[in-house]
């Protein structure tokens, strides 16, 4: 990995606004089903318990021009790393498979759709009712099938796929599993259009889950015939291209299927992505015109490109990746909240915006939702007693260290991943972290570690004292806030045992009312505002540059370029 | 010469050996732990000591290179330990690309540098010497990389064109394949064409001005008979032993260029392999160079007794 990963896994917001909406003071969901490109249907629905509700999308009226090729740089996004949808969360893969593979719900995409906008809608759903907040029934669309390959040989999606690919993610122990393993207790296929799930208990994001990228519905006889879904030939969905051929560090080509669900889509006859990383190049192919998109420009080199290039266009948007900045909640010194605060109030968050994006992105991001998630998150000043930790002043963090018994500031051990794992800017953010903690006398010694020692330790919350590394990009509300702070929380690094956070954490993820958990969200935004558990760094601007005859062209944050392309064509 | 050929060809085996065994234990030295990666975030197996049973790697070093040198023998270097692709296979697509890429630079290179090197010898101290020697040093003292960059993003933002283009095998698309080395080639060759040129350049002023070569002028031959026929083969020697040891160089080089021009060859799969601590694939490319390598001193050395008869090779 590198850094132009979390670069290009970019903005996110959740909003629910259009998922779920009240309905009787309970759980309600409302779907728009958004199919991209120049083309909308759209339905909405309310749901309650012992109510039924669905969304039926209407015909689709494509509006753009069939045919012709896009060449794509997808830059590090190279699917070196095999094509198994749930075996790994390399970014690598699941860019690969946005143009092969669909979800049972998946995000919003078009050009009214924002970069960030993670509005489930119905994917290979074409209904879902909620009877009760432990239960969802989905009704499958019809007439969906898989790509024409064998051995699965264009047969039509069933129910029994998507039980078998959530199974296989929990009984094959892959790393995301977390996202279903627990939380459904039962999946249950009385027809096959009807997958029915039974939640443990209930979760206002389960439908977010669903649209989760490592969510990607596969078939049985893939894995029965190669063992596992790492190969090419494995590469057998039901998305709008098909992988023709895919030559190691030359090219990937997606061809049109023919057969996709959405009649008129994709407009796209091909796709071809090259993988160029180096910086230089990927500008002056976007240039040249050598290929339409280009999946980012840094910020350092974007007024050049405007300026020598004045007939690209361009979308910018803000990421919802990103690296974060972690300390031992229950060990000392950092178990003393004067201590993290003071470590809060020593982040400049200016001079990290303005070194590493020339000023471009947001400083206002955190803690925890990211600036990404405009829908979720409470700007600073409205953080409450918290707000005032979030200000660059070092006089007052070494009056709060000298406060809890550390006039001269402390040593301590920060671990970090090596320039191999992430890239160097990974290792100057490091650099830069520690540079600030010496200012008020905190004296960090980073060990970096070597990338699958660090995802086994640092990343994992394993460390003595300090850690500083990029945080996977999440796409749900919950697993920003249950996940990174619940003291069972899968991604609770912070090592958080809060009885009244806690509380407040299981409360959002029960509410189903989209009003009534955001103030619920509000309030635990507020909370760890003040106890400053984790350190949120700023976050820059993505920069995506396209030529002016793309059309129906937006880009949507994190692994979704597939399914973007699916309403994109060339108008020459 | 056949006897001397093949006394070289076996004395290359020892040398193979002696590299993949140093190779073999130092990529198993480097901190970190590839079946952790391999677990925690591709889930090859439940645990890193399953993973390691699979791969092989719980067995103690001596036997894993024992194991991988009968592989070998057979002419079999295996699978990547992460993709399951044939390490043949592989080879077999990128190694061309680099070849060919470091054959091109080479002629670019021996190409440029002979001629002006002759040339700033025989008009040694004039305007057309000291054109051409500063010419050598500031493409000496210019880096490769930086000016292949420089190559890339000029002509891009001056006229929306640059020299980046699609790439294609040579038996896909001769011209086109020609037509995407052309540049890297020619960094690459030009690079290495300085050193070559100051090299050729002192070598032929020695000879020129030994006594065989006033002997040639005394009889009143032609300029053109002196330089090439009497004086070019001799001061050729130490040129020849400079190309050859400029193979590894633009082995090398050929990793940036690879880069920046998105070439499918060893250099940027070399740096992801060794990222990746994909040993088998490691090992492979590693004794591939090497015998690239050795192959091309043997070659350097048969040249030596084409030009200078007094070398009696075997």
């Amino acid at each position: 990995m590198d850094v132009s990963y979390w670069n290009r896994v970019r903005a996110r917001r959740l909003s629910r606004r259009h998922a779920l909406v009240g309905a009787g003071g309970l759980g309600a969901a409302a779907f728009l089903a958004a199919c991209g490109g120049g083309k909308k249907e759209e339905a909405r629905a309310t749901t309650a318990p012992g109510t039924q509700a669905g969304a039926a999308p209407a015909a689709a009226q494509p509006q753009g021009k069939p045919g012709g090729t896009l060449r794509i740089n997808l830059k590090s996004a190279e699917p070196t790393t095999g094509f198994d949808p749930h075996a790994t969360f390399s970014f690598r893969t699941h860019i690969a498979l946005s143009f092969t593979h669909d979800r049972v719900m998946e995000f919003k995409v078009g050009p009214d759709a924002g970069e960030a906008d993670y509005t489930p809608v119905p994917g290979l759903a074409e209904k879902v009712e909620t009877p009760d907040k432990t239960t969802f029934v989905i009704t499958l669309r019809k007439g969906v099938k898989f790509h024409n390959k064998p051995p699965v040989n264009g047969r039509e999606l069933t129910s029994a796929d998507i039980k078998y690919t959530i199974e296989r993610m929990i009984a094959k122990k892959f790393t995301y599993r977390d996202l279903f393993e627990g939380l459904v207790d039962k999946i249950e296929t009385p027809d096959a259009a009807t997958v029915r799930f039974t939640l443990a208990q209930p979760h206002a994001d389960f439908l977010t889950n669903l649209a989760n990228h490592y969510s990607w519905i596969v078939a049985r006889e893939v894995d029965d015939q190669f063992g596992d879904m790492k190969k090419v030939e494995a590469v057998i969905g039901t998305g709008p291209f098909m992988l023709e051929s895919y030559q190691p560090s030359v090219r990937a080509v997606w061809v049109k299927n023919p057969n996709f669900w959405i009649k008129g889509l994709p407009y796209l006859d091909r796709v071809e992505a090259v993988f160029v990383a180096d910086e230089a190049s990927n500008e002056a192919m976007v240039r040249q015109g050598q290929v339409e998109i280009s999946t980012a420009i840094l910020n350092p080199a974007l007024d050049a490109m405007k300026a020598s290039a004045p007939n690209l266009k361009w979308w910018h948007y803000i990421s919802a990746g990103g690296p974060v900045f972690y300390y031992r909640n229950d060990k000392r010194p950092t178990d003393d909240v004067r201590v993290r605060r003071a470590i809060a109030l020593g982040f400049d968050r200016q001079s990290w915006l303005k070194s590493f994006e020339l000023g471009r992105g947001a400083i206002d991001n955190g803690p925890p939702i990211l600036a990404a998630f405009k829908e979720w998150k409470l700007p600073t000043e409205q953080l409450g007693e918290g707000a005032q930790w979030y200000k660059y002043d070092v006089a007052a963090a070494k009056r709060l260290l000298a406060e809890a018994g550390y006039p001269n500031g402390f040593k301590a051990v920060m671990d970090a991943p090596n320039a191999a794992s992430y890239g160097q800017r990974t290792v100057d953010e490091e650099e830069l972290t520690k540079d600030f903690m010496s200012k008020i006398g905190i004296d960090l010694t980073i060990n970096q570690k070597e990338y699958g020692n660090w995802l086994a330790t640092g990343h994992a919350g394993i460390y003595d004292e300090f850690a500083y590394g990029p945080m996977t990009p999440y796409v749900s509300i919950d697993e920003w806030v249950y996940g990174m702070h619940h003291s069972k929380g899968g991604a609770n690094k912070a090592h958080l045992k809060d009885p009244k956070l806690d509380e407040l954490l299981e409360k959002q993820r029960a509410e189903y009312d989209l009003n009534a958990r955001k103030q619920i969200v509000n309030e635990i935004q507020k909370y760890v505002a003040n106890i400053v558990p984790y350190v949120w760094p700023p976050v820059g601007q993505t920069n995506v540059p396209y030529q002016p005859y793309v059309k129906g062209f937006r880009p949507k944050a994190g692994y979704n370029i597939g399914l973007v392309l699916r309403g994109t064509w060339i108008e020459k | 010469m056949r006897k001397y050929v093949v006394q070289r060809l076996l004395l290359m085996v020892p040398t193979v050996l002696f590299v993949s065994m140093v190779i073999f234990s130092l990529i198993r030295l480097i901190p970190g732990d590839v079946t952790q990666i391999m677990v925690e975030n591709f889930k090859y197996a439940d645990d890193t000591k399953e993973l390691k049973r699979q791969l092989g790697l719980d067995q103690p070093i001596p036997v894993q290179y024992a194991r991988w040198l009968w592989g070998v023998v057979r002419g079999d270097f295996g699978t990547s330990i992460w993709t399951k692709r044939s390490i043949g296979d592989e080879l077999k697509t990128r190694f061309p690309v680099s070849l060919e890429l470091g054959l091109y630079a080479m002629l670019v290179s021996v190409a440029l540098a002979i001629p002006v090197g002759v040339l700033a010898a025989i008009r040694q101290d004039t305007w057309i010497d000291y054109v051409l020697r500063t010419f050598s040093i500031i493409f000496l003292s210019v880096p490769g990389f930086w000016l292949a960059t420089l190559v890339v993003v000029l002509p891009s933002l001056w006229w929306q064109k640059s020299p980046l283009l699609p790439w294609a095998y040579f038996h896909e698309d001769p011209l086109r394949n020609l037509l995407v080395l052309t540049t890297p080639a020619l960094i690459l060759g030009v690079d290495r064409a300085a050193a070559l040129m100051r090299m050729t350049r002192s070598q032929m002023l020695e000879v020129l001005r030994q006594d065989y070569v006033r002997t040639a002028w005394a009889k009143g031959l032609r300029e053109r008979r002196v330089v090439l026929r009497h004086a070019l083969k001799n001061a050729l020697i130490p040129v020849v032993t400079i190309i050859g040891l400029q193979v590894p160089v633009i082995l090398g080089g050929s990793l940036i260029m690879e880069s920046i021009f998105n070439l499918p060859g060893m250099g940027q799969f070399l740096i992801n392999v060794i990222n990746q601590r994909d040993y088998p694939m490691l090992q492979a490319i590693t004794v591939v160079f090497t015998v690239t390598v050795l192959a091309v001193n043997l070659v350097v050395d048969i040249i030596y007794a084409y030009l200078d008869p007094r070398v009696r090779l075997g």
